[in-house]
């Protein structure tokens, strides 16, 4: 007993105490136990236990209706109109169903992408390959209108494929869940490219050159060898997609003129939140678990699969030549085919940039050069204020998600005791847990344990969301500090700390000393990265933010825009510019500046 | 300057053990060498000497000292890394330096000491250079000087010369081993490198599989092997593996295969028991002589060049003898040979129990 006391003794020390309580401590405490406190909420009524919101939910053809409602889509003849729109088959399966042809359609279109980009050489294949990363420029609500206007029965694409080009017979019209899996296909299908192409990259050429051995050529190799082997890297990029589709607000906010968009978990939650504000409803909370449950339950069916952590140190790669090939000229036609699909699915972006530069668009294209919006944003103080909101809780955040991500990620890379990847775990878990639940449980974590203080978010007129959103925000960008430090760790020889402790440094002043320094780079990329996730985060801002205006953050003005018709359209997408501005910024300095290139949205 | 005790310490990483129910007793003052094999524990040892690593039973002193459960930072042994472990970040002089910062000694102090160790190594003006702006060589001596500087009472040196050419390497041993004698320091050198061991220590402890086999002066390990492992492994030899069929005139008589000869017997062991006999390569003389004893006849198998010798393996009644011939005298493959060699050359020894 005193034998284990005193090895115990031996490995721990007040450093490394802090370092492994500290974080497990907050994560306990601000993310595992409001998600179960709200667990106990969905399961109670009327102070019992209960199942009972849960058996209202699941019986009720509102949420369940396997038979469905409604058709696909429809043709009009008296407006030779296409209308596609989705079957009605109650709020939880039509989430699933969103998220699941989302991650579908992402998933082939990014193994195409990602195919293509890894194993061929052709002229313009830079090009090609920014443009298959732009749409991961984010810049919330804003691009989902883009991606409206441009759809719209008279919008730019309906001109040009009927009327201009009369390669469609009729004008086509998304709407209602069809339009959420378009806008959501758009926006995420780079995240697959980014973690297939780093699969393909890195795997051993050898494994293909010995099928082609074997005789296996073009779709035999493809799908006997080269796909299995992918697999990892597309099931990891899909899985994220499954996630964040079912996560996101964008899309069914934007589109929420159309019934069927209004019925995803995702908008329900919110919708009811925002005009049940002051009500503790189990019915939310309820509808939240659930949420959750579906993210967690997709995660943990491919985990084993997938294994994320490692895709943090892949694109270090480089240990063999990946396979390139010339394409024939009937590739170079495919190829040169697929482009202007690629030009499409960046026109979001480009989109937010004309109309955050244009005074008004009404027609097919935004008109009226101008850059009023732009400077709006610094000189109007009715907007300023939510930027330098954004900016200052981002630089809070950071400053906590730095430190935990670092004290997390030494444990996990440093410390010999079972439990060590345990933390390294917890800190990655917010991947998996959507934004929406967090922001919900947070709610009634507040208050319920903080009743009549600034944080509590029913205290209306007091009520300050500053230190929630902060909270919130650094636990939810974690994972993107902590994997580029674990990265940076994982490449830093122990030896060189061993030297620093055998000189008579303790375990502080070698990480202060010997560590840091040389990992400031990953720090400085980990630090950037979260930073423009954290302006661009999107739940936590438009559940908890909004409670007080004067302390919202920027996103929650692009919110407005289109829920309380506050704010001006152009002016959100100039604040979109902006963000998107900051982005390629970071992404630029850590990739060429500081030569990280740990997949960026990749995760 | 203290010396080191190691009681009975044992390190398993899973299920390899990795240093098992080892017992040293370093001297004050001296230098002293773990040799043996790579994957021994070598390392391990040095890193439990260190505290680097928590032994999982047994204990470690320095002096009267029990330092077991003491961390790195709280005692003062020293470790030269094999991969030198210099940083990267730091200026040669802020390498240099480290130590006595965290001595808390003045600036002065520091800048005096740091230009000793630095002339001491001979790199005097490296003090602005960054690590990798140096060779191979003179990281090493960064390395060296660091570690120096703070006068630890224990020096570690994990393998230092391994990444080194050879001809740098013998001019860094003897470097090494001028500057230990100059400090007096307690030093426990670690190499898989038998010559490097035998020419600069005071006493060796040679080691597999996690088990010390012998411990003693380099005459002794070589000439008064223990086991066949240390024979084999310091220097080369044939062993030849037969039966104790007595014992005549204080020599052992041996039986092998159809092969008798006689040798040494270096522990008292029953009549008909398996024995082992070591024949060192220079042991042999050629032609005729000899007492009349040890006298074998053979065909020349293999022929080696090794520089100023050559080698040759000898096949004598299906047993196979490894002889050193000057130049001169290099018999042609194939041919047949009478080769003899003194019965005080041959060791005998009782055959370890499963090895
Ligand atoms: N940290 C470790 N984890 C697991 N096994 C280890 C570790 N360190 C050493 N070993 C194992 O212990 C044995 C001895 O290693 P080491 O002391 O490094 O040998 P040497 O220095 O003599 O080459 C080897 O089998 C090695 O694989
Ligand atoms: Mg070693």
């Amino acid at each position: 007993m005193r034998g284990r006391f005193r090895r115990l003794l031996f490995e721990i020390d007040l450093t490394s105490l802090a370092f492994i309580s500290i974080p497990l401590v907050i994560f306990l405490f601000f993310l595992i136990y409001p998600l179960s406190e709200m667990l106990v909420i969905a399961f109670t009524k009327d102070g019992n236990p209960s199942l009972s919101w849960f058996m209202d939910i699941f019986t009720s053809r509102f949420y369940i209706d396997p038979i469905g409602q409604g058709s696909i889509l429809e043709y009009s003849p008296d407006y030779n109109l296409l209308y596609i729109q989705g079957r009605d088959h109650g709020v939880i399966l039509n989430s699933l169903i969103v998220a699941s042809s989302v991650s579908g359609i992402a998933g082939l279109f990014g193994l195409i992408m990602a195919f293509i980009l890894a194993r061929y050489d052709f002229p313009g294949k830079s090009l090609f390959r920014v443009l298959s990363m732009t749409p991961l420029l984010l810049s919330p609500f804003v691009n989902v209108f883009v991606v409206k206007k441009l759809f719209e029965p008279f919008g730019l694409l309906n001109w040009l494929l009927h009327e201009v080009l009369r390669v469609l017979p009729f004008r086509v019209y998304f709407d209602g869940l069809a339009a959420v899996v378009l806008v959501q296909s758009l926006t995420f299908y780079p995240i697959v490219v980014l973690n297939t192409y780093s699969a393909l990259v890195n795997m051993d050429p050898t494994m293909e050159e010995q099928g082609e051995n074997l005789g296996a050529k073009g779709l035999v190799l493809f799908l006997k060898v080269t796909l299995p082997l992918s697999l990892p890297g597309l099931l990891a990029g899909s899985l994220l997609v499954f996630i964040f589709s079912l996560e996101d607000l964008g899309a069914p906010i934007v589109f929420h003129g159309h019934p069927l968009t209004r019925k995803l978990i995702s908008f329900q939650v919110y919708s009811r939140f925002i005009s049940e504000t002051g009500v503790r409803s189990p019915e939310i909370a309820a509808l939240s678990l659930i949420l959750l449950a579906c993210a967690i339950a997709v995660f943990l069916a491919i985990k084993n699969y997938v294994m994320l952590r490692p895709y943090a140190t892949l694109s270090r790669g480089g240990r063999w030549k990946p396979r390139l090939r010339r394409l024939g000229p009937v590739g170079l036609a495919a190829v040169y085919l697929i482009l202007p699909l690629l030009v499409f699915s960046s026109l979001p972006q480009l989109g937010v940039f004309a109309l955050a530069l244009s005074e008004r668009w009404a027609g097919l294209l935004p008109e009226g050069l101008t850059t009023w919006n732009l400077i709006q944003i610094f000189v109007n103080p009715r907007v300023s204020r939510f930027l330098i909101n954004s900016l200052t809780y981002a630089l809070i955040s950071l400053v906590i998600m730095i430190s935990l991500s670092l004290m997390a990620s030494y444990t996990a890379s440093r410390m010999r005791f079972r439990g060590a990847s345990l933390i390294d775990a917890l800190v990655t878990s917010p991947i998996a847990i959507p934004g929406i639940a967090i922001a919900i449980a947070y709610f009634y974590f507040f208050s319920n344990h903080f009743r009549g203080t600034p944080v509590d978010p029913i205290n209306v007129l007091q009520f300050n969301p500053a230190p929630i959103l902060v909270l919130g925000y650094s636990l939810r960008r974690m994972p993107f500090a902590a994997r580029a430090i674990f990265a940076g760790l994982q490449q830093v020889h122990v030896n060189l700390e061993e030297a620093a402790m055998n000189l008579g440094a303790g375990r502080l002043r070698t990480i202060a000393r010997v560590t840091a320094p040389l990992i400031s780079l990953n720090i400085l990329s980990g630090a950037l990265t979260s930073f423009v996730y954290v302006v661009g985060e999107v739940s936590l801002s438009i559940i908890i933010g909004v409670l007080n205006m004067e302390y919202a953050p920027m996103t929650a003005y692009m919110r407005d825009v289109w829920l309380s018709a506050v704010g001006s359209l152009q002016i959100a997408a100039a604040l979109g510019l902006l963000l998107m501005l900051m982005q390629l910024s970071v992404i630029l300095i850590t990739t060429i500046g500081l030569k990280q290139r740990y997949a960026f949205m990749g995760v | 300057m203290v010396g080191v005790r190691l009681e009975s310490v044992t390190k398993r990483f899973g299920r390899v053990v990795a240093v098992d129910e080892v017992t040293l007793s370093i001297r004050d003052g001296e230098l002293f060498t773990l040799l043996g094999p790579s994957g021994c524990g070598k390392t391990t040892v040095l890193r439990i000497i260190a505290g680097l690593e928590l032994p999982d039973s047994g204990r470690v002193y320095f002096g009267d000292r029990d330092v077991t459960f003491m961390k790195a930072y709280e005692r003062r042994a020293v470790m030269v890394f094999q991969n030198y472990a210099l940083w990267p970040h730091m200026k040669i002089y802020d390498n240099v330096a480290f130590g006595l910062r965290l001595m808390g000694l003045g600036r002065e102090e520091i800048l005096k000491r740091v230009k000793e160790a630095l002339k001491m190594v001979r790199l005097e003006g490296f003090e602005d250079r960054y690590p990798n702006q140096l060779s191979g060589g003179e990281q090493q001596r960064v390395a060296l000087a660091r570690a120096l500087v703070v006068e630890p009472e224990v020096l570690l040196l994990d393998e230092p010369l391994s990444n080194l050419d050879a001809k740098l390497r013998v001019e860094m041993r003897e470097e090494l081993r001028r500057l230990q004698r100059e400090f007096k320091i307690t030093s426990i050198y670690v190499t898989h490198d038998q010559e490097e061991a035998l020419s600069i220590s005071d006493r060796v402890a040679v080691m597999n599989r996690g088990r010390i086999h012998q411990v003693g002066t380099p005459l002794e390990v070589y000439e008064e092997p223990i086991d066949p492992f240390v024979a084999s492994f310091i220097g080369r030899a044939s062993t030849i593996y037969g039966i104790l069929s007595g014992v005549e005139e204080g020599l052992a008589v041996v039986d092998s295969g159809g092969m008798r000869f006689r040798g040494r017997l270096l522990e008292k062991v029953p009549e008909g028991s398996r024995v082992v006999a070591i024949f060192r390569p220079e042991g042999f003389t050629f032609g005729l002589g000899g007492k009349g004893l040890n006298i074998f006849e053979g065909v020349v198998d293999t022929v080696m060049f090794l520089g100023a010798h050559f080698h040759i393996r000898v096949q004598v009644d299906g047993v196979e003898l490894l002889a050193r011939v000057e130049p001169r005298m290099v018999p042609e493959k194939g041919s047949k040979i009478r080769l003899s060699i003194d019965p005080d050359q041959v060791k005998v020894l009782p055959t370890p129990n499963k090895s």
